[in-house]
C-alpha cells in the first residue's frame, strides 16, 4: 500500500504525511509495517498477571477477618500482661498530651493569655486543689473567673470524651510539675472516681458550681 | 487495501466527513463549556493553593474561605471541565467508531444548557455555604441529580448510537465508552439516595462514589481516547486487540471495589477493606496490559509523537495512567497507607490521575477533534507547544515535590515526638512549589482557551494548505 | 438509639455491597452477550476498526509539528 501511494501522483492525503512517507520510504521498505492487532504480549507480562492473582488471593485469605457487619478490629494481638507491667512515665506522657491539647490556649510556658486563658504557673486550682483541674478538664468551664491577680473571661472546652482517665491524670500530673510548680502525681484511679461521681453533670461548670462540686466530691473521695 | 478510494470519495451517511458535520454543534458546545469551567476551576485552584501557605489571604470574605473555594474547585473541574469535555469527546469517538451520526442532537444541546446552569447554581450554593460536605459530592443533592440526569440523557444518545450502529464489531474504545455511560448514572443515582445517614456508611458511600467516578467514568473515557488516537495518529493498528479487551474486562471486574481503601483504619468491617485492598492490587493486571499494549504500538513511531500535538498529550497521559495506577495499587497496602494517609501525597496522587492522565488526554483529544469539526486550523503551533510544556512540566513540578513532602509529612505525623503543628509547617515549601506549578498550569489553560476560541470562532487567516484536513476530500465534496 | 444506629450501619453496607456486585454482574452479562453475539470471533479485525478508506492504516495523521523544510524538501 505504501508503495502504491508513492506512485500515485493524485495521492495528496495531508501534505506533510505524504512527504513523510517519502522521506522514510527506505525505512518502510526495509521493515514493512508489522501486521499488528493480534500479538500475544511479552512473557513477563503474564508472569506479572499470575503473581498479582497469587498476591490477591493470599491477601484476602490472610486478612479477611470476620465476615459480618462488625466494625474493624486491628489485626494486632491483644496486649499481653507484660505490656501492662511496663512502667509509664506519667509526666512525660502528660507533656505530650499538653502539647497536643492544651498548649494552643495555655501556651508552651503555661502562662496563658491575659484576660482570656488563665495561667497555670503557681495556680491554686492546679497546685493545691488538683481535683478542680480534673473537673475542669472533664466538663469544661465558662463564665467570668476572678482570681487574686487577674480576671479571665474565656471558655474551657470539655475533654471527657477525648481524654481517658490515664491521659487526664498524666496531663494534670504534668502541669503540677511544670512551669515552676511542684506537686504530687495524680493517680488515674482518682480521675476515674471523679468521673464516676460527676457522671450526672452535663454542660460546663461556672466558677461557682465548680467550687460546690469540688466540695461535694471532696467529701466522698475522702471516705 | 487499494488506493482507488480517493476518486470515489464516500460522501454517504457513513463517511467521517458527514459524521463530523452532524457532530459539530453538540460536541463543540460540550467542549467549549468544558473549557470555560476549566478556566473557572483553575482560578479557584490557585486561590485554594495559595491559601494553604497564606491562610489569612482573602479570609475576610466567608465565600472565599478555603472550605468553600477548594470544594468548588474540585466540583467544577470534575463535573464541569472533565465531565463535559469528556462527554463531548466520548460522543465524537462513538460517532466515529460506530459509524453513525449523533442522535438526539437538540436534546443533547438542551441538557448541555441545563448542565451549565446546574453548575452555575451549584457554584453559588457552595460559595454561599450550602454543601453536602462529602468530598466529590459537595453539590447539594438536588443539583447533583440534575447533573447526573444530564449525563444520563447523553448516555441514552450513546445507547441509541450503539443500537443503530453501522459496524458489527465493537472497537475496544466503544466498550469503554458505553460502560462509562452505564456506570456513571448508576453511581450518581446511588450516591444521591437518602439512605447513607450514619457516619461510617456515609464515608463508605463517599469513597465508593469518588473512586468509582474516577475509575468507571473518567478512566474509561481517557482510555477510549488513547485506544483511538494512538493507532490513528501513528497510522498503525493497536499492538494486540485481544490484550486491549482483556484490559477492559479487567477494569470492569476489579475497579469498583477499590474505593474502600480510602477508609483503612476506619470502623468499616475488616473484610470490606481487605477485599478492596486486594482489588486495588489486582488493578495491576489491566493496567500492565494497557501499558504494554500502548507502548508496543508506539515503539518505532516516536517521530509521530514528536510531530503530532495530539499524540504528545495522549502519550504523556497514557504514561501517567500507568504510573498513577501502579502507585495507587501500592498506596492501598495497609503498611504504605499508614504513612501517606491524610498527607499531601494523596492530593498529588489524585492530581496525577485527574490532571496528568484525564486532563492531558482531553487536551490531546481536543487538538485532534476541533480542526475536524470546525474545518479550520489551529492558529499557532508555537502556542500549542508552549501549552504542552507548561502543563507537562507544571504537573510534574506540582506532583513530584508534593509527594516527597507528603511522605516526610506522613513519617513526621507517625512520630509521637513531633508536635502536630511542626508537621504542618514543614510542608510549607512544598505548598509554595505547588502554587508556582499552579500558575504554570493556569497559564497553559489560558493559552488553550485562546486557541480554542480562535478555532471555534474561525478567527484569523486560514492556512493556505490545511495542516490537519484532507484537501482532496474538500474538493471532492464541492 | 445505639441499636437503631447499628441496624442502619449494616443496611447501608449491604446496599453498597449490592450495587458493587450489580456493577460486576452487569460486566459479566455484557461479556456473555459479547461472547454469544460473536464480538470476539475475529480479534484481528477489531484492531483495524479505527481506520477507514478515508484515513487508512499506514499513514500518520495530525503531524502538525513536522518541520517545513522536511515537508517540502522532496517536492
Amino acid at each position: 500500500m505504501t508503495e502504491d501511494n508513492k506512485k500515485t501522483p493524485e495521492f495528496q492525503d495531508r501534505e506533510d504525511n505524504r512527504s513523510m512517507q517519502e522521506i522514510h520510504s527506505a525505512a518502510f521498505r526495509e521493515s514493512p509495517l508489522p501486521e499488528e492487532g493480534n500479538e500475544r504480549g511479552p512473557i513477563w507480562m503474564y508472569a506479572v498477571i499470575i503473581l498479582t492473582f497469587a498476591f490477591g488471593f493470599f491477601y484476602i485469605g490472610r486478612y479477611l477477618g470476620e465476615v459480618s457487619d462488625r466494625a474493624h478490629v486491628l489485626f494486632t494481638a491483644p496486649p499481653t500482661e507484660a505490656v501492662e507491667e511496663i512502667e509509664v512515665d506519667l509526666i512525660a506522657e502528660g507533656q505530650r498530651i499538653y502539647g497536643r491539647v492544651c498548649q494552643a490556649c495555655h501556651q508552651a510556658n503555661g502562662q496563658g493569655i491575659a484576660g482570656v486563658f488563665p495561667t497555670l504557673a503557681g495556680t491554686e486550682w492546679v497546685v493545691e486543689q488538683p481535683d478542680k483541674s480534673v473537673l475542669m478538664i472533664l466538663n469544661g468551664l465558662q463564665g467570668e473567673l476572678v482570681r487574686e491577680r487577674a480576671t479571665y473571661n474565656g471558655v474551657m472546652p470539655p475533654f471527657a470524651r477525648q481524654l481517658d482517665d490515664f491521659e487526664i491524670a498524666a496531663v494534670v500530673s504534668y502541669i503540677r510539675n511544670a512551669f515552676g510548680n511542684e506537686g504530687s502525681e495524680i493517680d488515674p484511679d482518682r480521675v476515674a472516681r471523679i468521673r464516676e461521681l460527676t457522671a450526672d453533670i452535663s454542660g460546663a461548670y461556672n466558677p461557682q458550681t465548680i467550687v460546690e462540686t469540688a466540695a461535694r466530691i471532696g467529701a466522698e473521695l475522702a471516705e | 487495501m487499494s488506493t482507488t478510494h480517493f476518486s470515489e470519495i464516500d460522501s454517504s451517511a457513513q463517511s467521517i466527513r458527514f459524521l463530523d458535520e452532524k457532530a459539530r454543534n453538540v460536541v463543540l458546545f460540550l467542549i467549549v463549556s468544558g473549557v470555560f469551567w476549566l478556566l473557572f476551576g483553575s482560578l479557584l485552584a490557585l486561590l485554594a493553593s495559595i491559601k494553604m501557605h497564606a491562610p489569612d489571604w482573602l479570609g475576610q470574605w466567608s465565600f472565599l474561605t478555603f472550605g468553600r473555594v477548594r470544594p468548588l474547585h474540585l466540583n467544577t473541574m470534575v463535573y464541569g471541565w472533565a465531565s463535559m469535555t469528556g462527554a463531548g469527546v466520548a460522543l465524537w469517538l462513538l460517532s466515529r467508531m460506530l459509524r453513525v451520526a449523533i442522535p438526539m442532537r437538540p436534546y443533547i444541546a438542551g441538557v448541555t444548557v441545563i448542565w451549565n446552569l446546574a453548575l452555575v447554581v451549584g457554584s453559588f450554593q457552595i460559595l454561599a455555604g450550602y454543601t453536602r460536605g462529602i468530598e466529590w459530592l459537595e453539590f447539594p443533592v438536588s443539583t447533583m441529580i440534575v447533573i447526573v440526569w444530564c449525563i444520563l440523557v447523553i448516555g441514552i444518545a450513546a445507547m441509541l448510537m450503539l443500537f443503530n450502529r453501522n459496524v458489527q464489531t465493537l472497537y475496544v474504545s466503544v466498550w469503554y465508552l458505553i460502560a462509562a455511560f452505564l456506570w456513571l448514572p448508576l453511581l450518581g443515582g446511588v450516591s444521591s439516595l437518602p439512605i447513607f445517614n450514619t457516619p461510617t456508611v456515609q464515608a463508605g458511600m463517599n469513597w465508593w462514589f469518588a473512586h468509582n467516578a474516577l475509575g468507571l467514568w473518567f478512566t474509561p473515557i481517557g482510555l477510549a481516547a488513547a485506544y483511538y488516537f494512538i493507532p490513528k495518529v501513528i497510522g498503525r493498528p493497536i499492538y494486540s486487540y485481544g490484550l486491549s479487551l482483556l484490559g477492559f474486562w479487567g477494569l470492569a471486574l476489579f475497579y469498583n471495589w477499590n474505593g474502600f481503601h480510602h477508609l483503612i483504619g476506619s470502623p468499616l468491617p475488616t473484610w470490606f477493606i481487605t477485599i478492596s485492598i486486594a482489588a486495588s492490587v489486582m488493578m495491576i493486571i489491566p493496567v500492565i496490559v494497557v501499558a504494554v499494549n500502548h507502548h508496543m504500538t508506539i515503539v518505532g513511531s516516536f517521530s509521530a509523537v514528536k510531530y503530532s500535538p495530539t499524540l504528545r498529550f495522549v502519550v504523556f497521559a497514557a504514561m501517567s495512567y500507568t504510573f498513577v495506577s501502579l502507585q495507587g495499587s501500592i498506596q492501598a497496602l495497609r503498611s504504605v497507607n499508614e504513612v501517606i494517609h491524610f498527607t499531601h501525597f494523596v492530593v498529588a496522587h489524585a492530581h496525577i490521575g485527574m490532571y496528568a492522565f484525564v486532563t492531558m488526554m482531553l487536551f490531546g483529544s481536543c487538538y485532534y477533534i476541533l480542526p475536524r469539526l470546525t474545518n479550520w486550523e489551529w492558529q499557532s503551533g508555537k502556542l500549542i507547544k508552549l501549552h504542552f510544556w507548561l502543563t507537562a512540566l507544571g504537573i510534574i513540578l506540582y506532583t513530584f515535590p508534593l509527594q516527597v513532602g507528603g511522605v516526610l509529612q506522613g513519617l513526621a505525623m507517625n512520630n509521637p515526638d513531633i508536635t502536630f503543628s511542626d508537621t504542618v509547617t514543614m510542608t510549607i515549601p512544598y505548598l509554595i512549589t505547588r502554587s508556582v506549578a499552579g500558575v504554570m498550569l493556569t497559564a497553559g489553560h489560558l493559552i488553550f482557551a485562546y486557541l480554542v476560541i480562535r478555532i471555534v470562532a474561525r478567527v484569523g487567516l486560514r492556512p493556505a494548505v490545511p495542516e490537519s484536513w484532507n484537501p482532496k476530500l474538500e474538493e471532492a465534496r464541492s | 438509639m445505639l441499636l437503631e444506629q447499628s441496624i442502619s450501619v449494616s443496611a447501608g453496607i449491604w446496599i453498597l455491597l449490592l450495587f458493587s456486585l450489580l456493577i460486576i454482574v452487569s460486566g459479566i452479562a455484557l461479556f456473555s452477550w459479547a461472547w454469544l453475539s460473536g464480538q470476539f470471533d475475529d480479534i484481528n479485525k477489531g484492531a483495524q476498526l479505527p481506520f477507514t478508506e478515508e484515513e487508512p492504516a499506514g499513514e500518520p495523521t495530525d503531524q502538525l509539528f513536522k518541520p517545513e523544510e522536511e515537508t517540502h524538501s522532496d517536492k
